[in-house]
């Protein structure tokens, strides 16, 4: 039992070839039904006029008129048959051995197989009978031509079936060829890249066709692995060289503890502040890579970045005011994004606390949200110290601290969050120059 | 006080659980799988249900679905270690109260027990226009606050935030549950943003009034009421 293949390259060439002669055995069997029915046509009109002819004469002269036509009829050499019989059944004359037993006179047109005379094989004729006051009269035309037509086109259909046959395979190997050759280079490029070499890229032939469109997709999406990859790497190296001050902290107390001569309350509050200190990046470092892999993305909603501002400037007032700095808000009414709010609104308010935290002797912290040229641009910005310029790339790395002693808390993690948050979002975080101070502005595209 | 089920597998935090909302003084059910969890949440008798994400044999959003596909409306917090915005979105959407993530502080799940169970119990009550503690006093259809007779001013963030206290007097409300209800945010602040608010509400309220009535709680948060 045939098993349909399941290659693609086989199923074309089976496919290809069932076109071609599907195509032309239509085409030919088209041709074979216009001809036959023509040359059937022609006949049968042939055939018609002599059976009229013959009729006319044996209303005239008879029998014995009949005869002598017919005999003259058949002394050249023809395709027609013609037969006269008595009313007993004897042939009176004509090329036909007898009268076919099935036919019936009179009778239309019709196909029928005849012994002529002197043939040891019967032929094929088209007859028409007539009943003839009792004489019965055969008159017919060999459709040897037509079998000839019809010979010749099943050998031309078994040429062209044959030719299918070979186009198929060539097209097919043709296929196989071209197209292998580049698929079989975008599987080395994986096979590289799936046994540990994620800098592989595919090299697109030039061509611009759909296999460099592929080629350009997938080097995209290998770039992007390489990226989370490397991310996955620098949050677990910095996770652990991070977590390691806070647990030798822990353990420190622990051990002071244990050697106590009693527990107290303050013991156990210094231990669980540790804890929290070790939680808090940890949970900061898990959203920063979420926030790369882009997680959340298909839960974007409306935000109104202008209303999330204001919200923040007034829950961040108090809090400024003691450090010596005014809050000013200025955004428009409205300002609609595509977004996570709350995402944002931890952004914003890493930036914020930054500013709160290193902005000293800053009187105003600004936060403001513009509209220009299909982007919408968020601003924190202070006029503290402020960031040098060769220093800016290096304070959005994890656990980056400016000031080498780690004197101030945390982690070093609040504004590589924003920044993989506003990348999350679409858009890129940018720390400039406030003259003076630090402008942290959040890019953002406009939902189109 | 109503009947709490906790459904949670692993056997450490259950203890840790139940042990703490027992000594706070509430009756405690407990349930170790999906299965079981949702057999006892069926009779609809429970006030509360504190459901672990992770369980053996049921997802807890899977319970979760199932309970409130039978109309069991018992207010519902999940705890769960997947603490990403869209995990919890997921879990509120399926039709919890409140989403917890692990590790938390006791404080903090108490506290949120305790709100859901003011709720409730306040569900049926018609709608007041004036609320109190003591002698402090708030009108909320003429948006004015006053102690002891005297008026005090305040901000309408401060209205809110003592409004917010007032209706939970007497419960421990943590930072971020009034960053969720009195801001409508969930992130984290990082330094002590909520704190000073509450400084300078507690300023306005208390100071130059007997008893103090805004209090700090060590390691929770706080609470309006009688002194403690």
């Amino acid at each position: 039992m045939l098993r349909w293949p399941r290659s693609t390259i086989a199923r074309f060439a089976i496919l290809s070839f069932l076109v071609l002669a599907l195509s032309n055995i239509a085409l030919l069997w088209y041709v074979f039904r216009a001809t036959s029915r023509q040359i059937e046509a022609d006949l049968v009109e042939l055939v018609s006029a002599e059976q009229e002819a013959i009729t006319d004469v044996f209303d005239r002269e008879g029998p014995k008129g009949t005869i002598a036509l017919i005999e003259e009829e058949l002394r050249a050499p023809a395709q027609q048959v013609l037969l006269l019989v008595g009313p007993d059944g004897r042939v009176l004359a004509g090329n036909a051995q007898g009268w076919p037993p099935t036919l019936a006179a009179p009778s239309a047109w019709r196909h029928i197989d005849l012994y002529r005379a002197g043939a040891e094989r019967p032929e094929r004729f088209g007859v028409v009978a007539t009943n003839l006051r009792g004489y019965r009269l055969l008159v017919g035309h060999s459709l040897d031509e037509q079998q000839h037509l019809a010979r010749t086109l099943m050998n031309s259909l078994i040429g062209a079936l044959g030719l299918a046959l070979v186009l198929g395979l060539g097209g097919a190997w043709a296929l196989a060829h071209f197209i292998g050759a580049r698929v079989r280079v975008i599987a080395d490029v994986a096979g590289a890249v799936a046994r540990g070499n994620l800098s592989q890229r595919i090299e697109p032939s030039g061509a611009g066709d759909a296999f460099d469109a592929l080629a350009d997709a997938l080097n995209a999406m290998l770039a992007r692995i390489e990226a989370l990859v490397d991310e996955l790497r620098m949050v677990t190296d910095g996770l652990a060289h991070d977590l390691r001050s806070p647990l030798m902290r822990l353990r420190a107390r622990i051990d002071r503890a244990r050697a106590a001569p009693c527990l107290d309350a303050a013991t156990f509050e210094a231990i669980d502040a540790e804890v929290d200190r070790m939680l808090a990046p940890l949970e900061t470092a898990l959203e920063i890579s979420r926030a790369e892999a882009g997680i959340g993305r298909d839960r974007f909603t409306t935000v109104d970045v202008a209303a999330l501002m204001r919200d923040l400037g007034e829950m961040y007032a108090p809090l400024a005011e003691e450090h010596g700095m005014t809050v000013r808000v200025s955004a428009p009414p409205q300002a609609i994004i595509l977004g996570l709010r709350d995402l944002l609104a931890q952004a914003l308010a890493n930036a914020i606390d930054n500013a709160l935290k290193h902005a000293t002797g800053s009187p105003e912290l600004r936060l403001s949200v513009v509209e220009v040229d299909e982007r919408i641009r968020l601003m924190v910005e202070d006029h503290g110290p402020g960031i040098p310029a060769n220093r800016r790339a290096f304070a959005l790395q994890r656990f980056a601290r400016l000031d080498a002693a780690r004197s101030t808390e945390g982690a070093g993690l609040g504004l590589t969050l924003a920044a993989a948050i506003t990348r999350m979002h679409g858009g890129q975080l940018i720390l400039s120059d406030n003259r003076p101070g630090l402008s942290v502005i959040f890019d953002l595209p406009c939902p189109r | 006080m109503t009947k709490i089920l906790v459904v949670e597998d692993d056997a450490t935090t259950a203890d840790y659980i139940v042990k703490g909302l027992r000594e706070a003084g509430h009756v405690v059910d407990r349930a170790a799988d999906g299965r079981d969890g949702l057999f006892h949440a069926s009779d609809g008798s429970y006030g509360v249900i504190v459901l672990d994400r992770m369980l053996p044999g049921m997802d807890g959003l899977a319970l979760l679905a199932a309970l409130r596909a039978a109309s069991i409306r018992t207010p519902v917090i999940i705890l769960s270690a997947l603490s990403s915005i869209d995990e919890r979105i997921k879990g509120l959407r399926t039709g919890s109260d409140d989403y917890l993530v692990k590790p938390f502080a006791f404080a903090e799940l108490l506290a949120r027990i305790e709100a859901i169970q003011r709720r409730a119990s306040d569900a049926g009550d018609p709608v007041e226009t004036c609320l109190s503690c003591g002698d402090l006093k708030m009108d909320l259809l003429a948006r004015r606050v006053s102690r002891a007779g005297r008026r005090i001013d305040l901000q309408p963030r401060e209205f809110r935030l003592l409004e917010h206290l007032l209706r939970h007097k007497e419960q421990v409300v943590t930072r971020t549950m009034l960053l969720e209800a009195v801001w409508d945010y969930h992130f984290d602040p990082g330094t002590n943003v909520i704190d000073v608010h509450i400084s300078r509400l507690r300023k306005k309220i208390d100071e130059g009034f007997d008893p103090p009535l805004l209090h700090t709680v060590r390691g929770a948060g706080y609470r309006l009421g009688a002194a403690g």
